[in-house]
């Protein structure tokens, strides 16, 4: 039957009417989907800036209690890693061990806090293509005493290149040590994380903090898929108490915002505690990090929604009086459809399919606007140093479309606008041929 | 021949009525448009129903047509009674027995010429047959009612004369028993009324099928061989011009 080729036709009949309501569906499908994809992008980019930063998706981290009563962050028994870690090999794509110095960077009498990161450069590719080099190369980084330096750094001590500056801090042991470093490169902060970072040889750092060449703080892991750091996190807590090995107790959620969390898994608890023999282990993953995103990220989706749905209903009433008037126009020509045969199903079709053209129509034209937008907020920079670094990619704005997103906007708006015809077009169908032909 | 094989005996009772009423509510009245009417008609006739205006020639015709039920009596079409029938069933029997021109012409304007007048057989995947046979009926109809080079033009882009003629193509579709014409010349002038009941004559010896059509014009009821003339909502004369 040309029921297609008919509906086509007569939704072409009144443009000015059929655009104006295509214009309002695509408005709604516009916006929700650039609001899904910004809220995506947003999460992808915090996630992918949080795993630069902190170099994976899982860290383990252990600490011993010192006969002082200090804590020291320390990995002292490292068979119960090799033994626990291989059981996931098939989930892992790559991990880093390294070890941390917190402490002040000097330079003449200026002086400023800092983090240095000990770190295997021959196994942290993502690192490497993570830094944003803004000065210097990355060339000299295995000469023993270089140390990448964030600009901030730089700035605040008015370091040049290749100069050599101090760092105090304390060893593991809790002794006061010095340690020189030599400037090979200068990086910018892409993260937006708001502590940026030097790295250093992990050899080097071992040394300075009194630990033994192969000897790490943290072992950090990255998955073969997002999805899996949860489960895997609590299935490598279970191995590694499966092991007669302890974990650090967890606090309680409420009590721990996300940069105490991060300081605290990087540099130990000040917490008073139960002593403990030998290693502790602390298992701790993106999520922790992630918590408040995604907080931020279920407010804007649950904002998105409800303009979506308040769009939707609009657009609802719209087309509900819309195809009543068509009805109403039409009257006459149903009435001739009808005498010359057409079935009641099949003018509901009729009608149906007019409704799903129009909003197909407007889904088609949303799409290509969302794309359009999101193109054109792709192309904004944003200045260095800017507090939403964290939330964006190379300094720009993510937003990626994502299909099933589309699909289901589109899904959503066909059957709402279905739902919305429904009812003139079964009353166009229950029209008797003659009162139809007599109106 | 095309269409020869529809008509295939005369004499054969193709419609009747039997004390046919149809009354419709007016407000808190009522108006009694037809006042048991009874008559038959036989296959490939050329009928005229006669009458001034609100004399039940509408009614008539749209209960013969099935778009409109009589309050009481029967109506028979093809020897099928239509009362008890669903719409379904309804709808089936106007669409394979019935072909209608109406007075206001209404064609489908989104389509053009030939895909109004192919309209009918899309509905049904009976009637939809074979795509090349089907076209070249339409083809055939397009030129029987001289509008081969209006073939792609939609209503709108066409005179009242040439709608009637789209109107009369689309009514013999099907290739129907019976072709229903509500007053097919009213809204047009009268050369170009009468060269449309030409027409319908000439598809009537043609094709053989029974043409029933209302006018309240005397110049065109002579034309028909069969006259049934109204008043009131009854029958004053029912006359049949002799076969040759």
């Amino acid at each position: 039957m040309n029921l297609l080729k008919i509906a086509f036709r007569n939704v072409s009949r009144q443009k000015r009417r059929s655009n104006l309501l295509a214009i309002a569906i695509a408005f709604g499908v516009m916006m929700i989907i650039l609001v899904n994809s910004l809220t995506h992008g947003l999460v992808q980019n915090t996630q992918t800036n949080f795993e630069s930063a902190l170099g994976g998706h899982i860290y383990i981290s252990g600490e011993i209690l010192l006969p002082s009563g200090r804590k020291a962050n320390r990995i002292d028994n490292t068979a119960v890693l090799n033994a626990v870690i291989p059981q996931f090999s098939s989930f892992i794509i790559d991990s880093q061990k390294r070890s941390s110095i917190s402490g002040n960077f000097i330079f003449r009498s200026k002086t400023t806090s800092g983090m240095v990161y000990g770190v295997h450069w021959d196994e942290e590719e993502s690192l490497l293509n993570a830094l944003s080099v803004v000065e210097g190369s990355l060339d000299r980084i295995n000469e023993a005493d270089a140390i990448v330096l964030p600009l901030e750094v730089m700035e605040k001590l008015n370091l040049v290149l290749n100069e050599k500056l101090l760092l105090t801090f304390d060893t593991v042991t809790g002794q006061a040590n010095v340690g020189e470093f030599t400037i090979v490169a200068v990086t910018k902060d892409t993260s937006g994380l708001g502590f940026s970072a030097a790295y250093a040889n992990i050899d080097y750092v071992n040394a300075l903090l009194g630990l033994e060449t192969d000897e790490y703080q943290s072992y950090n892991l990255i998955l073969t898929s997002l999805s899996l750091v949860n489960p895997i996190t609590e299935q490598i807590k279970q191995a590694i108490r499966a092991q007669g090995v302890p974990l650090k107790p967890e606090p309680e959620k409420e009590d721990v915002s996300m940069f105490s969390m991060a300081i605290e898994g990087m540099f130990g608890s000040v917490a008073n505690e139960e002593p403990w023999e030998g290693t502790r282990f602390k298992v701790e993953n993106l999520n922790d990090f992630m918590d408040m995103v995604t907080q931020v990220v279920a407010i804007l989706d649950a904002v998105a929604l409800g303009m979506f749905l308040i769009m939707l209903m609009i657009t609802m009433v719209g087309l509900v009086n819309t195809f009543r008037m068509i009805m109403i126009e039409r009257t006459q020509e149903i009435g001739t459809m009808r005498s010359v045969g057409m079935q009641k199903r099949d003018v509901t079709k009729l009608f149906l399919l007019e409704g799903l053209i129009l909003a197909l129509r407007g889904a088609l034209l949303g799409i290509i606007a969302a794309m359009v937008i999101g193109a054109i907020i792709r192309i904004i920079p944003f200045p260095d140093g800017t507090p939403l670094a964290i939330l964006l990619h190379n300094g720009h704005i993510s937003v990626p479309l994502v299909p099933s997103n589309i699909i289901m906007v589109t899904f959503i708006i066909s059957i709402i606008t279905v739902l919305a015809v429904w009812s003139p077009a079964r009353k166009a169908a229950k029209l008797t041929p003659a009162d139809a032909l007599r109106s | 021949m095309q269409g020869a094989n529809i008509l295939e005996a005369h004499n054969q009772t193709i419609v009747s009525l039997e004390d046919v009423h149809k009354i419709y509510p007016l407000g808190k009245t009522e108006v009694h448009a037809v006042k048991g009417v009874s008559f038959s008609i036989t296959k490939g006739e050329f009928i005229s129903i006669a009458g001034p205006s609100g004399s039940g020639k509408s009614t008539i015709l749209n209960m013969i047509g099935c778009i409109d039920t009589p309050t009481s009596g029967t109506v028979t079409i093809n020897n099928t009674k239509t009362s008890g029938m669903n719409d379904n069933e309804i709808t089936r029997l106007r669409h394979q027995t019935l072909g209608f021109i109406f007075q206001s012409f209404n064609l489908i304007p989104v389509l053009n010429v030939f895909e109004n007048i192919e309209f009918p057989l899309l509905l049904d995947n009976k009637t939809k047959g074979n795509k090349k046979e089907r076209q070249e009926w339409i083809d055939y109809l397009v030129a029987e009612v001289g509008l081969e080079q209006w073939r792609h033009h939609k209503p709108a882009e066409l005179s009242g004369g040439q709608r009637q003629r789209v109107a009369i193509g689309r009514a013999l579709a099907t290739k129907p028993l019976i072709v229903l014409a509500d007053e097919p010349t009213a809204n047009l002038d009268s050369a170009t009324g009468e060269a449309i009941i030409e027409l319908m004559k000439k598809m009537n010896q043609d094709v053989g099928t029974t043409f029933i059509f209302s006018t309240h014009d005397q110049s065109i009821v002579d034309i028909a061989d069969h006259v049934i003339r109204l008043r009131d909502g009854l029958i004053t004369h029912n006359d049949r011009k002799s076969q040759e």
